[in-house]
C-alpha cells in the first residue's frame, strides 16, 4: 500500500467504536446470506445462470441499449447519455430547473452517489431528501454512505440516537429506550413520522435502477422500506440515473437475478418491494444512462468481467479489510473488494489505481460472489496494470531485482545472508522494520545457513 | 445518445458474444389448495396476514375497516409475494399510503414461482406502458444495527384475503 492510503486504512481501523460496529452489522449480514445461499438447492447453477446473463448483456450490450432506448421512447419515456458525471449532474438539474422543481425526492442510488448528484442540488439552493432510512441518516450526518445496501452501518444506534436528537427528528426531551433493538426501532419508527408528509407531497423523484429490461424498456427497482415507491409515484415527474451496464435482455431473466441479488444482499427470499415500471407512472420519465468510463472498461474483456456486478454488497461484508477499516477509506462510493475494482476503473484520480493494494487476497468475496466475478484475480490484474504505468503502490519489483542480483552468484548470496544475520537483530531493536513488526512477527534468520548444515553435517540422514 | 451507441459499438468491435442460455422453465401448475397453503405460510414469514373467504362480502368483513381493499393480480406461492399492475401512480396509493394494506384474490391469481409471474407479466410490459409492483409482507427496515423494524415508510400491516369461488361457478 502507499502511504496515504495506509494512513486512511490505519487511522480508522484503530476506531474501536467503528470496529465494533462494522463487525456486529457484517456478521449478521454474512449469516443471513449464508443462510439464504445455503436453502436454495440449486444456488450454485443460479449463480452460474447469473454470470452467463450478465456477460451475454455485456458482449451485446450495443444491441440491447438501443432496445432499451427504443422501448422506453415507445412508451412516452425520455432517455438521455451522460458521457461523464458533469454532464450527469447538468442533465438531471437541468430537468428539475425545467419542471420548477424544488421538493425533490431521492431514495438510494449508487449512480447518484458516483457523479455527487446531491451537491450540484446543493450550488443550486435546494437538498434532494434522502428516504432511505440509512441515507437520511448519513444525509443527517453530513457523510458519504459506507455501503452499497446499508448506507448508516458504520453508525451504532446511540450515534444515531444523538444525531436524530441534535437534528430535531427527535423532540428534545424524548426518551428513547435504552436496549438496542428497542433504541433501533424507536428511531426508524421517528424517522416514518418525520418524513411521512414530505414522501406525500413531492415535485420530482430521482431514483436509481437495479436493472434495466431492454425488451420492454422496463426500470425495475428492487427495496423494503417503501420510499421509492413514494419517490416514484408522488411527484409527477421522474428521473433515473443508472449506469449503461444495468441493461438486462428480458423480464424472463429477473427470475434469475432477483433473487442472487435479494439472497446475497439481504438474505431474504424475495424483496419488501419490487417496481416494475415501463414507461411514465405518472405525468413523465426521464432515463439518463450514465457511461462515465465504462465503455472504456466494456473494450477490455477483463474489465468487462468486472460491470457484471449487480451491487450486492456480499463482497463487503465477508472482506476482512473491510470489515476492519469500514467503506468511507476508500474515498469513493464503491468500497469493499469490488471498490478496489470498480473504482479505479471509473475515476481519473491517480491515487485510485492503488486500491487493488486495500486487499490481503483471502478470497473470501470471490466466493460469495453471485455472477461469480473472480475478484481476487481482477485486483491482481489491476495491481500489474498500475504497476506497469508506474505506480509507485508496490516496492515489489525492486526487492526482486535486488534478489534477483544476489542469487545469481553464490559469493554474493552467502555474503548477503551473513550480513543480514549479523544485522538483523540490530535492525529490529532499532525499529527500522516497526511497520511490519507491528502487527506481525519477523523471525529471526535460523543461526547457521542451509549451506553450513550441508557442509558441516553432510546429508540428513534418511 | 448517437455517440453513446457508438462508443459502445467501438468498445465491443472484435468482442466474443456467448450465448444468452435459455431462461429456466416457469414450474407446472400445482393443486390450488397447495399453492394457496405455501402462499400463506410464506406471507406469514414476511409478517404479512393470510386469510380465506368464502366471498367477498365475507373476505370484506374478514379485512376490518378502514381503506377499501386492493386486488391482487397474482399471488406468487415460492415466496409470499402479491403481484398488482397499476393504470397509474395514483391509483397504486391505495397499497401504500395506509396503515392497513389489504388485498383480495381469487385462486386463479395463484402462481407457484417467480418465473411464472413473470411469463404473465411479459404481455403487458411488451404492450406498452405499464406499471406492476411485487409486495412481500409490510414495509420494513433494517437499516439501524441490522434491527428488522416495520413498518418503515410504508404499510404496517398486510392482509391477503383469498376468496374462494362459489361452487358451481
Ligand atoms: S462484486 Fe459480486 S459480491 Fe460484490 S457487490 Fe458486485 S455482485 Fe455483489
Amino acid at each position: 500500500m502507499t502511504d496515504p492510503l495506509r494512513r486512511e486504512f490505519g487511522s480508522r481501523a484503530k476506531d474501536p467504536v467503528l470496529r465494533r460496529n462494522l463487525l456486529r452489522a457484517t456478521d449478521t449480514s454474512n449469516a443471513h446470506r449464508a443462510a439464504a445461499a445455503a436453502e436454495r438447492a440449486d444456488w450454485e447453477e443460479l449463480r452460474s445462470r447469473g454470470a452467463a446473463i450478465r456477460d451475454h448483456t455485456l458482449a451485446r450490450l450495443d444491441d440491447y441499449l438501443a432496445e432499451f432506448i427504443r422501448s422506453v421512447e415507445a412508451r412516452g419515456g425520455r432517455v438521455h447519455a451522460a458521457r461523464d458525471a458533469p454532464a450527469a449532474r447538468r442533465i438531471v438539474t437541468g430537468i428539475a430547473r425545467r419542471k420548477g422543481a424544488t421538493r425533490i425526492l431521492k431514495s438510494k442510488s449508487m449512480a447518484t452517489e458516483e457523479v455527487e448528484l446531491n451537491r450540484a442540488f446543493e450550488r443550486l439552493g435546494f437538498e434532494p431528501l434522502e428516504t432511505d432510512l440509512g441515507e437520511y441518516i448519513v444525509q443527517l450526518a453530513g457523510e458519504a454512505p459506507s455501503h452499497i445496501t446499508a448506507p448508516a452501518l458504520h453508525r451504532s444506534a446511540e450515534e444515531i440516537r444523538d444525531l436524530f436528537l441534535a437534528r430535531g427528528v427527535l423532540p428534545p426531551g424524548d426518551r428513547p429506550p435504552a436496549d438496542r433493538a428497542g433504541l433501533a426501532r424507536w428511531l426508524s419508527l421517528a424517522a416514518r413520522r418525520h418524513l411521512a408528509p414530505r414522501l406525500r407531497e413531492a415535485d420530482l423523484g430521482i431514483t436509481g435502477a437495479n436493472f434495466l429490461v431492454a425488451e420492454t424498456g422496463t426500470v425495475v427497482l428492487v427495496e423494503n422500506e417503501g420510499n421509492i415507491r413514494f419517490t416514484t409515484t408522488t411527484p409527477p415527474a421522474q428521473v433515473v440515473l443508472a449506469g449503461v451496464e444495468k441493461i438486462v435482455p428480458r423480464l424472463a431473466d429477473l427470475a434469475v437475478l432477483l433473487p442472487l441479488l435479494v439472497r446475497s444482499a439481504t438474505g431474504q427470499r424475495f424483496p419488501g418491494t419490487v417496481s416494475l415500471i415501463s414507461g411514465p407512472v405518472s405525468e413523465s420519465l426521464d432515463i439518463v444512462l450514465l457511461d462515465n468510463r465504462r465503455t472504456a472498461a466494456l473494450a477490455d474483456p477483463g474489465d468487462r468481467e468486472i460491470l457484471r456486478c449487480i451491487r450486492c454488497g456480499a463482497c463487503l461484508n465477508v472482506c476482512p479489510v473491510y470489515r476492519t477499516a469500514g467503506g468511507h477509506a476508500w474515498g469513493s462510493p464503491y468500497p469493499g473488494p469490488i471498490g478496489s475494482l470498480l473504482t479505479p476503473l471509473l475515476s481519473t484520480r491517480d491515487a485510485d489505481r492503488a486500491l487493488p493494494h486495500a486487499s490481503s487476497l483471502c478470497g473470501a468475496c470471490s466466493e460469495v460472489c453471485p455472477v461469480r466475478i473472480p475478484i481476487v484475480d481482477h485486483l491482481l490484474r489491476l495491481r500489474a496494470r498500475a504497476a506497469a504505468a508506474g505506480s509507485p503502490a508496490s516496492p515489489g519489483p525492486l526487492a526482486i531485482r535486488v534478489f534477483s542480483y544476489l542469487a545469481r552468484d553464490p559469493r554474493r548470496y552467502e555474503r548477503a545472508t551473513w550480513l543480514l544475520r549479523r544485522f538483523w537483530g540490530i535492525a529490529l531493536r532499532a525499529g527500522l522494520m516497526k511497520r511490519w513488526t507491528r502487527y506481525r512477527d519477523a523471525p529471526s534468520p535460523a543461526a547457521r545457513t542451509f549451506r553450513e548444515l550441508w557442509r558441516d553435517d553432510g546429508p540428513p540422514a534418511r | 445518445m448517437d455517440r453513446l451507441l457508438a462508443d459502445v459499438r467501438r468498445a465491443l468491435a472484435g468482442a466474443d458474444r456467448p450465448e444468452l442460455p435459455p431462461a429456466p422453465p416457469p414450474a407446472a401448475g400445482g393443486d390450488p389448495a397447495l399453492l394457496a397453503e405455501r402462499f400463506g405460510t410464506e406471507l406469514s414469514r414476511a409478517g404479512g396476514r393470510f386469510l380465506v373467504a368464502a366471498s367477498e362480502a365475507e373476505a370484506r368483513a374478514a379485512a376490518g375497516p378502514g381503506a377499501p381493499p386492493d386486488r391482487a393480480d397474482l399471488l406468487i406461492a415460492e415466496t409470499g409475494t402479491v403481484v398488482r399492475s397499476y393504470a397509474s401512480a395514483r391509483e397504486s396509493r391505495v397499497s401504500l399510503w395506509d396503515e392497513r394494506c389489504v388485498f383480495l384474490a381469487t385462486s386463479e391469481a395463484l402462481v407457484p414461482d417467480l418465473a411464472t409471474a413473470l411469463a404473465r407479466l411479459a404481455p403487458i410490459h411488451r404492450a406498452g406502458r405499464a406499471y406492476t409492483v411485487f409486495v412481500t409482507g409490510p414495509s420494513r427496515t433494517a437499516d439501524i444495527e441490522k434491527v428488522l423494524v416495520i413498518p418503515a415508510h410504508g404499510p404496517r400491516e398486510l392482509v391477503v384475503v383469498l376468496v374462494r369461488a362459489p361452487a358451481g361457478c
